[in-house]
């Protein structure tokens, strides 16, 4: 632990303040859902994928901290922009407050329109279509060639932090694209799971004790 | 109850002539005294007021420029001059950004509408003739009252102390109780009276009603006002107004907020602060159980010297980057250590807000943060970057990094992982767990009988110490009522117009000895049976016994990286 680990890829998530955030990294971190206090500033966290470490940079919505864009922004690989899927206010900032806040980034860096909420969304009075958040997904990633977008889809998706809907398949999206791995590595730990669950029949019992 | 209360009381003497002198033993040596401060000098509260008449903060300003010039001088390659260039100019983009963002909106109700005026007036005088605070628990028990019934009901009016900031153009900026939406009339009415005032080329200072003070503090465009019917003296409002003042200038700056003003007169100053509210509330619940903002010092947590030495030292050794300008590790409120940057001092009421930081996030608990503050009295200028990671697994002990680098967040990450292993490896950690869950001391061990509870504060190192509160201040109602006999004796002692060195009080329920000098404040709180001797004979021992356990109490050497 005291030689700081190398970050693979940095990701970052923005979007308008109570959107949904912290909420969506934490599913995503700690596998569970809770209520969340207003991000103070900008928080980091660190995971590892397959043979990679990816740093996370979860951070406020509050305008008064965009003097901190620039730093978390700088070489970014994957930007998520969050918006509440039920708030269309919070879809138009991606757009006004966010597009410029990216320039920072890396230039292939891939942005990932994120809708958030979808639990409570109520479809009959929905606002912003899927197809509108499609499409400014690929507005916003002009070098994603179509090809691809075939064949993985769009980066755009409607997760739901609180029922667990979207949002291990959106960071897998966004690292098979990144840091896409090799067919061997694949192997090696596409079927690994982050997280041990303890009632199940441990298979790979020999395995474990080459863990350091 | 309180009035009664009040009224029995009897002075008995207030001026320190007529007790015999030599049976204090006067020392130069208080303890907790400590040559090299460990904090910049407390102001008193003299200070603070001349301080707030003059309507700006002076000392320290363009600190972190003059930082981080001497960072460019030091470093020449070009990346890193542009990263500084970066830096300068790091804070005024998005305070442009703010700044334009906000959007000019009317005030929704016109100030000149003689019938709000007189609502609000008749709010306001209610609020003063009310005087059976007993009766309310058959109110507060209606909890769905919508947010405009609740700041009419009879519940609002009988909060013990509210507080509002508006801005100059009387826009609702925060209130301690209900929404503040609500609240545009009578924020008006308050604007109104300063205004009026204002006009006589006057300031309006304070309003006594029956049991309520009202107290107004304008700074920066914006109005403070505070209203009380606790014993809180006018002086000792104001000095809660100014730590909210304070508050504010942390989350925008002072640079920040007087370009907002200056660029729309009467911008509604809660978007930029969106999000802080919790800082406002967090910190005034704070200023009602903590001795500490009243005594503008700090409590450390009681910690063996040598484990405190093994703390400072780790920081030191583990944190000596460049640009670090403080370094220190907090446990509940409690400061553990502290290592500075040469020159530089932290002001108690700086650490204050940093405390309120921690305190009132639990953000910092998931994960390393990285987030900007300003230190009003360091710099009321800019912005320094706080890196905030917890050291343990319970998240009890905190570790903060200030630096005026805004990159810096990894090396400072670095930084946390090596202190955190020493500090296991030393068992620190462990030792300060332990001495949280001590819970400091009890009066008991100082065994001085009748001794109830007490207040010291070393006046060179502006650090405080006291007894964990035990019976009779067990409950949440004879804290307050202890609180507000310290507020009261504080006050007599620091009167503006006889400031006493020496008080001696007896009350309905206790006798009070207030004494300060020039080394040291001290409050204690006797039964009330107790002789002007027995007291006299009491702190003198009380004393010694601090100086025993100094040490421990007090953080006494300051290091520095």
């Amino acid at each position: 632990m005291s030689v700081k680990k190398k970050a693979d890829l940095k990701v970052i998530i923005l979007g308008d303040y109570d959107v949904g955030k912290t909420s969506l990294i934490c599913r995503y971190i700690n596998g569970k859902f809770q209520k969340q206090e207003s991000t103070v500033g900008a928080a980091f966290f660190f995971k590892p994928w397959g043979p990679y470490n990816i740093a996370v940079w979860d951070t406020a919505g509050d305008e008064r901290y965009s003097g901190l864009s620039h730093f978390y922004c700088r070489s970014a690989g994957a930007a998520i922009l969050a918006f509440d899927l039920n708030i269309p206010k919070t879809f138009e900032s991606l757009w006004a407050r966010f597009g410029s806040i990216l320039d920072a980034a890396n230039e292939d860096c891939l942005k990932i329109v994120v809708g958030t909420k979808s639990d409570v969304l109520d479809e009959s009075t929905r606002d912003v279509s899927a197809e509108e958040g499609r499409k400014l997904a690929l507005e916003l990633n002009p070098d994603l060639d179509q090809a691809y977008v075939e064949m993985a889809g769009a980066p755009y998706f409607e997760t739901s932090a609180l029922k667990d809907e979207n949002v291990t398949e959106m960071f897998e999206y966004i690292f098979q694209r990144c840091l896409p791995l090799s067919p061997e590595q694949h192997n090696r730990f596409k079927g690994k799971k982050s997280t041990i669950d303890l009632l199940e029949d441990s298979t790979e019992g020999p395995n474990r004790k080459k863990c350091c | 109850m309180a009035t009664d209360h009040r009224e029995a009381e009897q002075l008995v003497n207030t001026s320190d002539s007529d007790l015999q002198e030599a049976e204090f033993v006067e020392t130069n040596e208080a303890p907790g005294r400590c040559d090299s401060a460990v904090f910049a000098k407390t102001d008193d509260l003299d200070d603070l007021t001349l301080n707030i008449t003059n309507g700006v903060i002076q000392n320290h300003r363009g600190t972190i420029t003059s930082l981080i010039r001497k960072r460019s001088k030091r470093s020449n390659t070009p990346r890193d001059q542009e990263t500084d260039a970066d830096l300068t100019n790091n804070s005024n983009p998005s305070e442009q950004d703010i700044a334009n963002s906000i959007e000019q909106s009317e005030l929704s109700s016109e100030l000149s509408e003689d019938e709000d005026v007189k609502n609000g007036l008749e709010d306001l005088s209610l609020q003063d003739t009310e005087s059976a605070p007993e009766e309310a628990p058959s109110v507060t028990l209606i909890p769905s009252a919508s947010e405009s019934d609740y700041v009419n009901s009879l519940e609002w009016k009988q909060q013990k102390k509210h507080i509002f900031i508006l801005s100059e153009s009387g826009k609702p900026i925060y209130s301690r109780h209900g929404s503040e939406d609500k609240l545009v009339t009578i924020m008006g009415v308050m604007q109104a009276l300063v205004s009026f005032v204002q006009d006589n080329k006057d300031n309006l200072r304070s309003i006594v009603a029956g049991d309520h003070t009202f107290v107004f503090m304008n700074r920066d465009h914006l109005t403070f006002v505070g209203i009380t019917r606790g014993r809180e003296s006018t002086q000792q409002m104001l000095l809660q107004l100014t730590y909210m003042y304070n508050q504010v200038i942390s989350v925008l700056t002072h640079s920040a907020l007087t370009r907002i003003f200056k660029q729309h007169r009467n911008c509604d100053l809660r978007r930029p602060l969106s999000g802080s509210e919790k800082f406002f509330d967090n910190l005034l619940n704070l200023m009602d159980v903590e001795p500490g903002l009243l005594l503008t010092s700090v409590r450390c947590l009681p910690l063996d010297s040598s484990v405190r030495d093994i703390v400072s030292q780790t920081i030191v050794q583990h944190a000596k980057v460049k640009d670090l300008v403080f370094a220190l590790i907090i446990a509940q409120n409690q400061l553990v250590a502290l290592v500075r940057m040469k020159r530089y001092y932290l002001h108690p009421m700086d650490l204050h807000l940093i405390i309120n930081l921690i305190n009132a996030s639990e953000s910092f608990k998931a994960a390393e943060s990285w987030t900007p503050i300003c230190l009003p009295k360091f710099d009321a200028g800019g912005f320094l970057q706080a890196y905030v990671s917890y050291l343990d697994e319970e998240c009890q002990t905190c570790l903060l990094l200030l630096s005026v680098d805004i990159e810096a967040f990894y090396t400072l990450s670095e930084c946390c992982t090596k202190i955190k292993e020493r500090l296991n490896r030393y068992n620190a950690l462990t030792a300060i767990s332990n001495s949280l869950q001590r819970h400091s001391y009890s009066v008991q061990q100082c065994s001085i009988g009748d001794l109830r509870h007490f207040l010291y504060k070393a006046r060179s190192t502006a650090q405080y110490t006291s007894p964990e509160l035990g019976p009779p201040y067990n409950t949440p109602d004879q804290q307050d009522r202890l609180f507000g006999l310290y507020h009261f004796l504080h006050d007599k002692v620091h009167s503006v117009s006889r400031p006493l060195k020496l008080l001696y009080h007896v009350g309905q329920y206790e006798t009070l000895l207030g004494w300060v000098t020039q080394g040291f404040e001290l409050y204690a709180v006797f039964g009330p049976l107790v002789t002007k001797n027995i007291a006299i004979h009491a702190v003198n021992k009380l004393l010694r016994w601090i100086k025993r356990e100094e040490d421990r109490l007090f953080i006494l050497s300051s290091v520095t990286f």
